[in-house]
């Protein structure tokens, strides 16, 4: 597994990234991520008051944050971008504070040809897991600008 | 119908979502089967907003909470929660700027999940279409 540096490689920043740690393995061409949930995240406050649940375009935009922290990673640089397109985007079960999200993410399409392309679109498929269970499942098209 | 400011906030102050995370300002027009929001991002902390680009997941957010006001009748107590989201399509690649504005209709209601097609707009340009599910029971 090689970890990818968000810092280097990751716009978004505290309170706004929803990823701990991310990293890549080659030979099962899948990207893992680790995100804890304290619970003194801003938006618990309002989803929902006195029943804190992580809001689930939370979760998908976790997952695209993993994805992006990868694309960024192979393109060699700290691009901006937005999600494109979902597919699907399924939430199983509620994550809650105190939980640590596990993200397995595969890219489905290969990057090699995006450096010097002026549009630039890749496809993901994501699980979020907490423990052995699946919590949201997404596949979506993230764009990169140039 | 066509909804006054009041009527609008009184809607809005029934979503179970409080601010920050609130992406619903002013409700244009209810039915039992479509309405109409708009988005004015001027009380959401930047934190939730970053820049002035209106990010994705604000617009899939914005569509939830706007598709909830049509089940306001059907949830009696309890709470609308995401489902699924299907064939989103983010149909502008340039950055978007508030205030937008949504359409959601409903399109099929097998309780307790409810399905809605969305498409946002900004300065009348189209710029997501999607379907959503919302499950009631959350």
């Amino acid at each position: 597994m090689q970890g990818i540096d968000l810092d280097s490689f990751l716009r978004q920043t505290a309170p706004f990234r929803f990823v701990d740690e991310v990293s890549f393995s080659e030979e099962d061409n899948v990207i893992r991520s680790v995100r804890l949930y304290m619970g003194d995240e801003d938006f618990f406050v309002g989803h929902f008051p006195g029943d804190p649940v992580v809001p689930g375009v939370i979760l998908v935009e976790s997952m695209a944050q993993s994805c992006r922290a990868w694309l960024n990673n192979q393109l060699g640089e700290k691009a901006e971008g937005f999600i494109a397109s979902i597919d699907r985007a399924k939430f199983i079960k509620p994550v809650r504070p105190g939980d640590v999200v596990i993200i397995e993410a595969k890219p489905l399409n290969d990057v090699s040809d995006l450096k010097d392309s002026i549009s630039r679109f890749c496809r993901f498929s994501c699980v979020s897991k907490c423990g052995d269970e699946n919590v949201a499942k997404a596949s979506f098209t993230l764009y990169q600008h140039k | 119908m066509q909804l006054t400011a009041e009527m609008s906030s009184s809607l809005i102050d029934g979503l179970a979502q409080t601010v920050p995370f609130r992406f619903v300002d002013r409700v244009l027009y209810l039915d039992e089967q479509r309405v109409i929001t708009e988005l004015y991002g001027r009380d959401q902390p930047l934190k939730f907003v970053a820049g002035t680009d209106v990010d994705t997941y604000v617009m899939l957010e914005y569509a939830a909470q706007s598709s909830g006001l049509i089940l306001r009748a059907q949830k009696q107590g309890q709470r609308g929660v995401i489902a699924s989201f299907q064939q989103v399509e983010r149909t502008s690649l340039h950055q978007v700027q508030f205030p937008i504005r949504l359409e959601s209709r409903l399109v099929e209601a097998r309780k307790p999940m409810y399905s809605f097609e969305f498409a946002v707009f900004a300065s009348e340009e189209l710029i997501v279409q999607g379907a959503i599910s919302i499950f009631i029971g959350g």
